[in-house]
């Protein structure tokens, strides 16, 4: 997926390229939200969707370019990664993406006691390791394409998710030896 | 077990996300990333590229620090000879620490085509005078890559741990990773494409909000709206009757101050979007309302009703300020209702949540545009 240094010339016209834009946005619009969603420290959902359009916003705003990597899925997944974690966008969108989202009357379901925890103990990973266990458990990708969304070798892809496991599992045992109620 | 659990969150999550796209038309979601897309076109040609030092994005990029206590051991996943400890220290030192030609560092860097442009721009800002100091904690070996946990010290002091350092094995040699060194240097320095020249001018660095002042609401001819840390400090004085505070500007983003008083910080955004003096337009307390906290607000020809929660803790009682113009009215909350006053002027609330003693321990404050408006 890497653009490394090719000048991409386009092959298409750009209407035509936008007409593929449509059918990308609804192909990857679902994995994202929830990638966004298990990432984003925020509770509300707007929130992640706010994440997500803004993410599409940036691809669509380099569409001609985008259009023609191999894996323009991962180029946004990379986007959405990072609006998701910056402290600035959760403040931010706070005030914004409430705001433009305060007319819609969306109905979210509320998820369960267990995936809440499991949610919470990711975002409470340093931020690397966070992304790659989202991107490794809650988008299913393999080490390689979450090398690519990440920028990194896919050794130090395996390095951050054993490491994030290892501290999730260290902090079960905390939690069970100080609480006695976490599972092991 | 903790696998199977996070694969059996991944189908909860994904299970309500295609309820929720389901109930979502896309063409909504279509035709708002074309209404986005106009309005950030609008909004980047009004912005000046920023330029800043490496040594304020090194500590700028502690965003997302890490806390982990690592006491400098070296932690080999994979082994790790003492050598290449040492060639990964000179190397993370030589790219960041130290002043050395141009073309020393580049060679550091992996794929560092293009960065040259990023250097120089961060040697160029007359913030780069401060000394950096990074010290090297664990470092992780895999194979021929490998992560190096930094702290960074400013002029003696601490200013950041994290992020973590990746590095790749090369001929030999220990380079960082260009995304690596991108990630330390993006929020101030963007860093261009593979392939691609640095060009300041196209800076993708967030514009200034364009917010509508929440404090001060008058103008005020003060020397200290001349500088945004002054400002926010100043808030924190007069607004949360904060003293003895210190701040520092948000680590991703130029208009955040983080204000501290003891234990407490609140994040103040500052804007001097209008170029008439820095002025405040959010400010949230840091902690468990900067995850938790939630907000309604509606506001019509009718009424301005406001509703806050959950609080802090310590949170005896909670005041809300309500101000549109120059009319400003105070009701307890965590929920209140007010005459919405003139909607054609800008508006702004105060939420400030009081202990037992009357300390303010928590603050939510945002400015509106003319005009209804609601959120929740």
């Amino acid at each position: 997926m890497r653009e490394k240094g090719v000048e991409i010339q386009l092959a298409v016209a750009p209407e035509v390229a936008f007409d593929q834009f449509d059918a990308f946005y609804q192909r990857e619009r679902p994995g994202l939200l929830t990638l966004a969603r298990a990432l984003c420290r925020s509770s509300q959902p707007a929130v992640a969707e706010d994440i997500v359009q803004d993410a599409f916003v940036r691809a669509y705003e380099r569409w001609p370019q985008i259009s023609q990597y191999d894996r323009p899925d991962l180029w946004v997944r990379r986007v959405t990664m990072n609006l998701a974690t910056s402290r600035y966008r959760r403040l931010r969108t706070q005030v914004t993406g409430l705001a433009r989202l305060a007319a819609r009357t969306d109905v979210h379901a509320a998820l369960s006691d267990d995936t809440t925890s499991i949610l919470a103990e990711i975002r409470r990973l340093p931020t690397r390791q966070a992304q790659v266990v989202a991107l490794k458990y809650i988008d299913d990708l393999s080490t390689e394409e979450i090398a690519d969304v990440l920028e990194m070798a896919p050794g130090t892809v395996r390095t951050h998710l054993r490491r994030a496991l290892d501290a999730m599992r260290s902090d079960r045992t905390f939690t069970t030896t100080i609480g006695g109620d976490a599972d092991a | 077990m903790l696998e199977e659990q996070l694969r059996d969150a991944a189908r909860e999550l994904r299970a309500v996300t295609d309820s929720h796209v389901r109930e979502a038309p896309s063409r909504d979601g279509l035709a708002e990333v074309r209404h986005r897309r106009a309005v950030r076109r609008r909004r980047r040609h009004a912005v000046v590229g920023v330029a800043a030092a490496l040594v304020v994005l090194a500590a700028s990029a502690a965003v997302f620090a890490s806390t982990r206590s690592n006491g400098g051991r070296v932690v080999t996943a994979e082994p790790g000879s003492t050598d290449d400890r040492a060639a990964i220290e000179s190397t993370i030192k030589t790219v960041w620490e130290e002043v050395r030609p141009l073309d020393e560092q580049l060679a550091l860097i992996e794929d560092s085509d293009g960065l040259a442009g990023v250097i120089e721009a961060a040697r160029s800002d007359p913030r780069a005078a401060l000394t950096l100091r990074i010290d090297i904690g664990s470092i992780y070996f895999s194979g021929d890559s490998a992560i190096a946990d930094v702290s960074y010290y400013l002029s003696g002091r601490l200013a950041a741990t994290a992020p973590e350092i990746s590095l790749v094995k090369r001929d030999g040699r220990w380079l960082v990773t260009r995304a690596s060194f991108c990630e330390v240097v993006r929020a101030a320095v963007q860093c261009p494409a593979p392939g691609e020249t640095y060009t300041p001018t196209t800076s993708t660095t967030e514009p200034p909000v364009a917010a509508p002042a929440v404090w001060p609401t008058a103008d005020r001819d003060e020397p200290w709206r001349l500088d945004p840390r002054a400002t926010a400090e100043r808030f924190a004085n007069e607004v949360l009757g904060w003293q003895g505070v210190t701040s520092a500007s948000d680590p991703d983003h130029n208009g955040i101050i983080d204000v501290t008083e003891g234990q407490r910080t609140v994040a103040v955004g500052v804007t001097n979007a209008d170029g008439k003096g820095w002025s405040v337009y959010y400010a949230l307390s840091r902690g468990a309302w900067d995850d938790e906290f939630g907000a309604s607000v509606g506001i019509d020809e009718t009424r301005a009703q406001f509703g806050v929660g959950p609080l802090a803790p310590d949170s005896a009682s909670v005041t809300i300020t309500y101000t549109r113009g120059s009319t400003a009215e105070t009701k307890p909350g965590p929920g209140a209702t007010f005459a919405p006053g003139d909607l054609t002027q800008p508006g702004s609330v105060i939420v400030l949540a009081r202990d037992a003693s009357g300390h303010v321990v928590g603050v939510w404050a945002t400015g509106f545009a003319p005009g209804p408006f609601s959120a929740s």
